[in-house]
């Protein structure tokens, strides 16, 4: 994938990214020399994740060691990279719980991720493949470009799932190249080196789900991330979900074990493990792990998308008024009681804390919407509880709303500095509490609709930036062979000059001619034309070098750019074509076989200039079919030198 | 503070308004917040008298602020008078008129305890 591709789609800001602290590790780590104590002091602004990182520290590989109880603790243990690339991955399930997409499942992609990481990490340590914590990440960003793909184009990916239920057979990736230009497992490397995440996640999360995942690995390093990748994605298939295992699941499981080497009852080991881990995370991130998992990558987000109108106007209005969830926080349970009584009796969804560091762990678990709570408590006061909400990124816009005793209303000011956006005296008329609620709902509901809306707006933009690349594409393209056209070959040519002129290595070029098309077109007809135009056009990519370049200039006439070539070495692939060509291109009927002329050329010839260099490859091309056709030419002295075949 | 005494142990109207949260047809949630009061007010009044005996004025503090608050919530006001006075007096550290206001707060609760019980009925 593209540089230039992937900057497009970051610019509409749909692409799931790392906000927040996130971000602020992202953008303390651009160097390869950063401090640890830049990445700790990240970390620790925001609670939620600094938990999350010493719950690491703590889970696999390292039983009998003393216990982390802080993040600089953790970095020693893990090493300050592995700390790093793991906060990244937590801020980016934190940030990207929700979507633009409503058919997409983002929790239950979430609850896979979360299984195919716990998996990974369980089976790093088991057969020391990797380090367990660097798994943990590479499986929880496994799946990142599907997720990606669904944010950017919603409506058109659900349409592409809709596609794949109708045939299940059919290849994901290449249904995503041909809507999107691109795949959920290219975009997913090109995000991960963006974030960079080691080179091995990059490969890891390209390659998994391919049949022959460990081809073209770059290092052992990354083949090993591979197939721990791989190996926690299928267990998490067979056994993360309500439904027995089949016997083709058995049977895959079978063979994974006997490719791992794994052991059956150390396989159950970590399995068991796994599953026990995979909850306790789903708890702690608030992710649904207690259902189902469904067996391929987007089965569930399939099933989800038929049930979803199309219509785009149906998704964009604003949601009906519904009741808001809220987090009632107070010391007296009385109060306590009679605000949940009345904000139940409104539609609201409450839920209680009896003091506000309950109510933080509460608040970073489940992200309320509102948290209307009362000033004056032990262990962490309303003021304290405001300041910790706006510090993590999960509870940063919750709106707060803080109820105040008589003696307090004075230092109001102070609750606003806090991060308190409205207050009430007690005590209260619940009709004015209910009435405040409203109110601080209609402040959400704009918000979300706001947020709503830029999403929406972003995704057009990402939309337009995919369609002009095709419409670009399409304007390059031959539609009867699918090869570049002369526009391309002569842009193309023009860029190949240049290079060559700069850095004095050669260049060369093959025109190519078919031999009696016009007889061809007379004889049989058109139809029969177009299909020795293609038949051609098939020979020629499959013989020439892979860094050639193919063009139909038009007509029967084709162009091979051999970059970097000398004329000798253009001269053999342009006899390898000519021969190849005599004996593929054989249309039923035809008393003969089907040849080309040739013609190759080189600057080595005394070209200047793209022109000179086609002039001479054209005169070549004359050269050899006024010496018979179904030859290569490649000097200007005549006939004689050229090949006969 | 002897004009507060002859108001009623339980406020009429605060004790209607909690009587019909639940609504007409449903007097079990006034039970249940009466419950809850009560388990709560009772650990807070043991609170204050350990806190007296002990000297710790933080607790006093913190334990007459909560009932003050709850005890208005069900309709006892003078008793929440009480707590207010007694949660000034530890802020303030007036330590002297503290045993007398403990004590007053405890026959007070007494009587809170009787008239709830009556209200439940």
């Amino acid at each position: 994938m593209k540089d230039k591709q992937l900057d497009e789609l970051r610019l509409t800001g749909s692409l799931p990214s790392p906000t927040g602290v996130g971000l602020a590790i992202l953008e303390l780590t651009r160097g390869e020399d950063y401090a640890m104590g830049d990445v700790t002091r990240a970390i620790q602004s925001d609670p939620a994740l600094t938990g999350r990182i010493i719950k690491i520290a703590n889970s696999a590989g390292f039983a009998g060691s003393h216990s982390v109880t802080s993040v600089g603790q953790a970095a020693m243990r893990l090493g300050v990279r592995s700390v790093r690339n793991v906060a990244l991955g937590f801020t980016l399930v934190s940030g990207n719980r929700g979507g633009a997409c409503s058919a997409f499942d983002y929790e239950g992609y979430w609850a896979r991720s979360l299984a195919v990481a716990v998996l990974s990490q369980r089976f790093a340590e088991a057969l020391r493949l990797a380090a367990p914590a660097d798994a943990f990440t590479c499986g929880l960003l496994s799946g990142i470009g599907v997720l990606a793909l669904a944010s950017i184009h919603p409506d058109r990916y659900a349409q592409l799932l809709e596609q794949r239920r109708a045939q299940p057979d059919a290849d994901m990736l290449r249904l995503e190249r041909d809507m999107f230009d691109l795949d959920h497992s290219e975009l997913a490397a090109a995000m991960l080196a963006d974030w960079r995440l080691p080179e091995s996640f990059c490969f890891a999360v390209s390659a998994f789900e391919r049949r022959d995942a460990l081809a073209g690995a770059p290092d052992e390093k990354a083949a090993r991330m591979t197939r721990i990748v791989r190996a926690a994605s299928i267990v998490a298939e067979v056994y993360f979900r309500a439904a027995q295992p089949t016997p083709t699941d058995v049977e895959r499981i079978e063979s994974l074990l006997g490719e791992l080497e794994l052991p059956r009852d150390q396989f159950e080991r970590v399995r068991t493990e796994a599953l026990s881990e995979w909850r306790e995370w789903g708890r702690a991130l608030a992710i649904p792990t207690d259902r189902e998992v469904k067996p391929a990558e987007v089965a569930a987000e399939a099933q989800r998308a038929l049930e979803v109108p199309t219509d785009a106007q149906v998704r964009v209005q604003a949601p009906e008024r519904k009741g808001l969830r809220i987090l009632v926080v107070d010391d007296d349970p009385v109060s306590l009681r009679v605000i949940e009584h009345h904000l139940t009796r409104d539609g609201h969804q409450v839920t209680r804390a009896m003091n506000g560091r309950q109510a933080l762990i509460m608040a970073l678990e489940s992200a309320p919407q509102m948290v209307v709570s009362d000033w004056n408590m032990p262990e962490m006061d309303g003021l304290e509880l405001a300041r910790s909400l706006r510090r993590s990124s999960e509870t940063r816009a919750t709106y707060m709303l803080l109820l105040t005793g008589r003696e307090e209303e004075d230092r109001v000011v102070e609750a606003f500095d806090a991060g308190v956006d409205e207050y009430i005296v007690k005590p209260f008329n619940p009709k004015i509490l209910l009435a405040r609620v409203r109110a601080g709902q209609r402040m959400i509901e704009l918000r979300e609709q706001v947020e709503h809306e830029r999403i929406s707006r972003d995704r057009q933009m990402a939309e337009m930036a995919v369609l002009n690349r095709k419409l670009e594409a399409a304007a390059m393209t031959d539609v009867l062979t699918r090869l570049p056209n002369r526009r391309y070959a002569m842009r193309k040519l023009e860029e190949e000059l240049n290079a060559a002129m700069a850095g004095g290595s050669p260049l060369s070029v093959i025109m190519i001619d078919i031999d009696h098309f016009k007889q061809v077109n007379d004889r049989y007809g058109h139809d029969m034309g177009d299909l020795v135009l293609r038949e051609t056009a098939s020979v020629l990519r499959n013989t020439t070098r892979k860094g050639d370049t193919v063009c139909r200039l038009g007509g029967e006439e084709f162009l091979v750019i051999c970059s970097k070539a000398s004329l000798a070495q253009c001269a053999m692939t342009a006899e390898r074509i000519r021969a190849a060509v005599e004996e593929n291109v054989i249309g039923f009927g035809f008393e003969r076989a089907v040849t080309v002329s040739l013609g190759a050329a080189s600057l080595d010839c005394g070209a200047q200039t793209v022109d000179e260099l086609l002039k001479l490859a054209d005169r070549r091309v004359y050269n050899a079919k006024a010496s018979g056709r179904n030859r290569v030419c490649s000097q200007d002295l005549g006939p004689g030198q050229a090949r006969s075949a | 503070m002897a004009e507060a005494s002859q108001d009623p142990v339980l406020d009429p109207v605060a004790l209607q308004a909690l009587r019909s949260l639940g609504g007409d047809d449903d007097p079990s949630l006034f039970v249940e917040v009466i419950e809850l009061y009560l388990d709560d007010a009772r650990a807070h009044v043991a609170n204050m008298r350990t806190a007296l005996t002990a000297g710790d004025l933080r607790l006093l503090e913190r334990s007459a602020h909560t009932l003050k608050s709850s005890s208005a919530n069900v309709g006892a006001l003078n008793f929440s008078k009480l707590c207010l006075e007694l949660e000034q007096a530890a802020r303030a550290e007036r330590l002297q008129s503290a045993p007398t206001l403990v004590a007053r707060a405890e026959s007070e609760f007494q009587a809170v305890c009787d008239a709830l019980a009556a209200a439940r009925g």
